[in-house]
């Protein structure tokens, strides 16, 4: 926004002598909580008219400063508004004796004055909610900006949804193809509380990994999975790192006879840690 | 607003801290000017001493709420005193006649304004260089709470002509007064 020629425009001048709109009034006030610049202008225009004001200087009538001074109510902390802010005039006033004329005087009651009157208030109720609803137009600008983010969220979240449900899909259909065994590596040491399980497809060799109950890796170090292959370790790639992947699809693997995991230095080693190893699980 | 005369920061210290004196101060300063604001707009004696008095107690209850910091203090007040004083305008439906102002008898109190901020001979003799027209819409629409279009219609002026008289007006004060300013 030009701020300087939003000033130079002489709109704060105005909204000093109350020539503005609503929404002119209101965008003054609120570009003054923003700009710095505005506020100075609109400070420095206010300090010139109430000096201006004090041209007018009469002295209150004597009694008064007693009357005032020795009467003082408690002070409040917090008042409920500035009593300096302008205020918009939203008061609607509805003439009740119009529509009380149509009353007469005996005690039966006139339902249909009494349904003119609701049909009234109903009538002015909306008036001022379309009238309140077009000056609050720039109020309304922001809660949508604010719902377009919102909405923007949601369709991640939304988007996030739906590929952990394709993945979970097609992890699915994994292991309930019937050429698929589950291995379950169970912990290495019986101290250990550790538990996973591998996926084989025997036919398409291809192995899917289920972390499921791994304690969390050390800062510098990473689990690395393993295929025991006519008795000799082959590397199936790290486990992930990243929160919240449950399942990784691996490299292909022939013959396997077992699967195990290493606890390694990060990035992984040429030959498994054997001290360290946490789960494994035989190919039945 | 640097240049906080002694009086205002005394005020000021003593109405966040709720101490009584600061409205004692207030009166002994200030009341000359709150009060002719009342008068002023409402014209009527009776309504300048109710809203007065009802001014001096807002004061007094919002004062801890007053940020120096974002506005000057006699300025703070003054705006109260212009929304009260509009506020009862509102309520009564009332406003005052457009008035010739040149007849208006103002009396000032020399000794209830030692200490004002605002010089007041220098700015009688200033105040008089406005053009009495520029000044007369200035007065209908700051004091009177006319809107734009009402000046036009009563002073039968365009639109626009109210629009420029009291932007020149405002312009010519801003001149004139910029030295009073922070004094």
């Amino acid at each position: 926004m030009d701020v300087k020629k939003y000033i130079e425009s002489g709109i704060i001048d105005d909204y000093l002598m109350g020539f503005v709109s609503e929404q002119e009034r209101q965008e003054v006030q609120c570009l003054s909580k923003i700009y710095p610049e505005i506020n100075e202008v609109l400070r420095s225009s206010e300090n010139i008219m109430s000096t201006w004001a004090a041209d007018f200087a009469e002295a209150p009538p004597a009694h008064l400063r007693a009357k005032i001074l020795d009467n003082l109510p408690p002070q409040e902390d917090l008042p409920e508004q500035d009593p300096t802010e302008q205020k918009e005039d939203k008061s609607i006033v509805i003439d009740f004796s119009e529509i009380d004329k149509g009353k007469d005087d005996s005690p039966k009651v006139n339902y249909w004055s009494y349904a003119a009157a609701i049909a009234f208030i109903f009538g002015a109720l909306m008036v001022w909610q379309w009238q309140s609803a077009r000056s609050n137009s720039l109020e309304m600008k922001d809660e949508m900006l604010v719902q377009q983010e919102q909405m923007e969220e949601l369709k991640n979240n939304y988007e996030e949804m739906a590929s952990s449900m394709q993945l979970k899909d097609g992890l699915l259909a994994v292991v309930s193809d019937p050429d698929v065994q589950k291995i379950v590596m169970g912990p290495a040491k019986e101290d250990m509380n550790a538990n996973s399980a591998m996926y084989w497809n025997k036919v398409t060799q291809k192995a899917y990994f289920h972390r499921l109950a791994l304690p969390a890796e050390p800062s510098d170090s990473q689990y690395q999975l393993w295929a025991i292959v006519d008795g000799k370790p082959q590397s199936l790639g790290m486990v992930s790192l990243e929160e919240n992947v449950a399942w990784q699809e691996l490299s292909t693997v022939e013959g396997a006879q077992a699967f195990a995991i290493t606890l390694e230095p990060m990035g992984g080693s040429e030959s498994p840690t054997l001290e360290n190893m946490m789960v494994i699980g035989a190919v039945s | 607003m640097s240049n906080k005369t002694p009086i205002e920061e005394e005020i000021t210290r003593n109405l966040l801290s709720g101490n009584e004196k600061a409205m004692a101060l207030i009166y002994d300063n200030y009341s000359a000017a709150l009060y002719g604001v009342c008068k002023k707009m409402l014209l009527s004696t009776e309504d300048a001493e109710e809203v007065f008095q009802e001014v001096m107690v807002k004061i007094w209850k919002a004062g801890k709420s007053f940020d120096p910091n974002k506005a000057r203090l006699y300025t703070w007040m003054v705006n109260i005193v212009r929304n009260t004083c509009i506020d009862l305008m509102r309520k009564n439906n009332r406003r005052p006649q457009i008035q010739d102002t040149d007849n208006n008898v103002h009396v000032i109190e020399q000794n209830h304004n030692t200490e004002f901020p605002v010089d007041h001979i220098g700015l009688k003799e200033e105040i008089a260089k406005l053009r009495k027209e520029d000044r007369n819409v200035l007065e209908l629409a700051y004091f009177s709470g006319y809107s734009q279009g009402e000046i036009a219609k009563k002073l039968n002026l365009p639109l626009g002509t109210v629009k420029t008289r009291a932007r020149k007006a405002i312009n010519e004060l801003k001149t004139l007064l910029a030295r009073d300013i922070g004094r």
